[in-house]
């Protein structure tokens, strides 16, 4: 469509379709990317949505929802961060509005927006330290078994194949089975103590 | 000296500005003017705003999370609840989202129902929040006729979703229940006695000018400014801005109805009290078309899915326009048995978000009057 013709830095942009899933273009970026995307967008007239985290096996997904008021179409820029160092620059200072939904990101899946004028809590408890919206290890779920188009090497630097998950999943059921083993190990003699007293 | 730390959290961040002669002040969490649980930190100087900022989550249900541990049905009765004044545009949000991932047909019998009772909700919503608004400005009949008239759109509603408030209506593939001829006869007798009011209103209050003198050249939020800051519904036609997803990205049959989109340069609180009454208006010339032309056939769709239906795999957004601005539920699968994710985009949260910056510098009285003209719904912007 005419006028939506938008070059920022990114990765690709890949998937979208307005009638299919409503959102018109879905952009992938660097973390870095994300001020250049959003000041393009804010100078071509597009305002800030929302945004809101995926937490995926790969890492968490942050997603900006652009629209634009006068012009059809949603624009979604996407960046995904790794759990270890969940990091995205603000962009408070070019859309305001995004200041109160980079808090809300910020408490319910722990990722940290630096640059951000009030990084306080804005609805969970003050003293709240977990962050609600981040799932367990096991309901954690690739992307691919959400989307299949995005699995491009150069839109998605995190990939992780099918086999590598199974056997991430193995790993980690096998060392739950060892802790458990290990943690039953002290009880046994006791339990057999026990039943020797009440034997006697 | 007290043993105890001396205010809250948020009060111990928000410290003066170092002026003198300055106070801060906290209004809410349980003040009339703001309509539920919100407080806002003000920092006055005599009676002028210096700075301020909203405190939210006093009524956090995280309705989020709960998308995330409850079925694609379960979830229903939560969308009505967000926003309790005009929950069936939640429904509907929730209702585009999934039937869009899913795809779901929905029958036209069932998409006039939806247009008819969503528009005859926001009706509703609009005679609430003219009510509360001037109650908050201190004029106290208005409200009475209002809730008069509401009553009876309330009585209406009644019948096909069978609750007063926390409506549970809409469902994939359709609604849960067809209109009876009786609520379409009361409907359209109701439409022109509503009409008839309209003036009275329109007399009675909005020529008024004790009104006038506390609503015109108030608040000022202009375009830039609610780009900025993503406000939309009657703030930015307020604004001059003839934004409405009605006509923006129609949705369901909008698109075979006459109506107008309101819009007021002014860009003031009186632009978004004559907006919200013109939209009055327009809502009862949508509905009478609806009542028209509604087909007969099915109000359920044949393929509309079992209690223990879960969606396939895929993502999908949907936006309808609610009484307070755009509202837009993001829903990601991964086809188990629940959501994987649940994203609502609530339009009173963005519009709250711009008040620090209108606030500034205004008389706290001003400050009352710009935040009844935002038309906010606290547990909408909480969530």
């Amino acid at each position: 469509m005419s006028g939506r013709n938008l070059s920022f830095p990114k990765l690709c942009a890949l998937g979208g379709d307005m009638g299919q899933m409503g959102i018109a273009e879905i952009h992938h970026v660097r973390p870095s990317q994300v001020r250049g995307a959003a000041s393009l967008l804010l100078d071509r007239g597009w305002f800030i949505e929302t945004i809101a985290c995926l937490d995926l096996r790969e890492g968490i997904l942050v997603n900006y929802f652009y629209a634009h008021f006068t012009e059809p179409g949603r624009i979604v820029v996407r960046t995904l961060v790794q759990r270890e160092e969940p990091e995205v620059p603000s962009i408070a200072d070019i859309f305001q509005g995004a200041e109160w939904h980079e808090r809300e990101a910020a408490e319910m899946s722990g990722v940290r927006f630096p640059g951000n004028p009030n990084p306080l809590p804005l609805l969970l408890s003050e003293d709240e330290e977990s962050h609600p919206l981040q799932k367990a290890f096991e309901d954690r779920k690739p992307i691919s078994n959400i989307v299949d188009e995005f699995i491009k090497a150069e839109c998605w630097p995190a990939f992780i194949s099918r086999e590598e998950i199974e056997a991430e999943a193995e790993k980690r059921a096998e060392e739950a089975a060892a802790a458990k083993a290990a943690a039953d190990a002290p009880a046994a003699p006791k339990a057999a103590k026990a039943a020797k007293e009440a034997e006697a | 000296m007290s043993v105890f730390p001396k205010g809250d959290f948020y009060t111990r961040h928000f410290q003066p500005s170092g002026k003198e002669e300055t106070l801060v002040v906290n209004m809410g969490p349980q003040h009339p003017s703001t309509h539920g649980v919100l407080r806002i930190i003000v920092e006055l100087d005599g009676e002028y705003i210096l700075r301020c900022e909203p405190v939210l989550g006093y009524v956090h249900r995280m309705h989020e999370k709960m998308g995330e541990n409850r079925s694609w049905v379960q979830y229903w009765p939560n969308t009505g609840r967000v926003d309790y004044l005009h929950a069936l545009a939640w429904n509907w949000a929730y209702a585009g989202a999934v039937e869009k991932l899913a795809g779901i047909e929905v029958p036209e019998r069932a998409e006039y129902i939806r247009v008819i009772t969503c528009e005859l909700n926001r009706v509703s919503s609009h005679l609430l929040w003219w009510g509360a608004y001037l109650l908050d400005l201190g004029a106290f009949t208005p409200i009475m006729y209002a809730f008069d008239d509401r009553e009876e759109i309330m009585d209406m509603l009644q019948m096909p979703t069978g609750s007063r408030l926390t409506y549970c209506y809409y469902r994939f593939g359709g609604v849960s229940a067809d209109l009876s001829d009786e609520f379409l006869k009361r409907l359209s007798r109701f439409i022109p006695y509503l009409r008839s009011r309209l003036p009275m209103y329109r007399d009675l209050v909005t020529e008024n000018v004790i009104l006038r003198k506390r609503v015109e050249d108030v608040g000022h939020i202009d375009e830039d400014m609610c780009r900025r800051y993503g406000c939309t519904g009657p703030v930015v036609r307020g604004a001059g801005v003839a934004y409405d997803v009605r006509k923006a990205e129609p949705y369901s049959v909008y698109d075979r109805f006459d109506f107008r989109i309101p819009t007021y340069p002014e860009a003031d609180a009186f632009a978004r009290y004559m907006v919200r009454m013109d939209e009055i208006e327009e809502s009862l010339k949508i509905i009478e078309q609806a009542i028209a032309t509604i087909p007969d056939g099915p109000y359920l769709s044949k393929s509309a899915p079992k209690p223990k239906w879960s969606a396939p795999k895929g993502e999908a957004c949907f936006a309808v326009e609610g009484a307070r601005g755009k509202i837009t539920y993001y829903v990601a699968s991964d086809g188990g048995r629940t959501p994987y994710r649940v994203k609502l985009r609530s339009p009173s949260y963005c519009n709250l978000s711009c008040f620090a910056e209108a606030a500034k510098g205004v008389i706290l009285a001003d400050a009352v009057s710009i935040l009844g003209s935002l038309d906010l719904v606290i547990p909408e912007i909480d969530r």
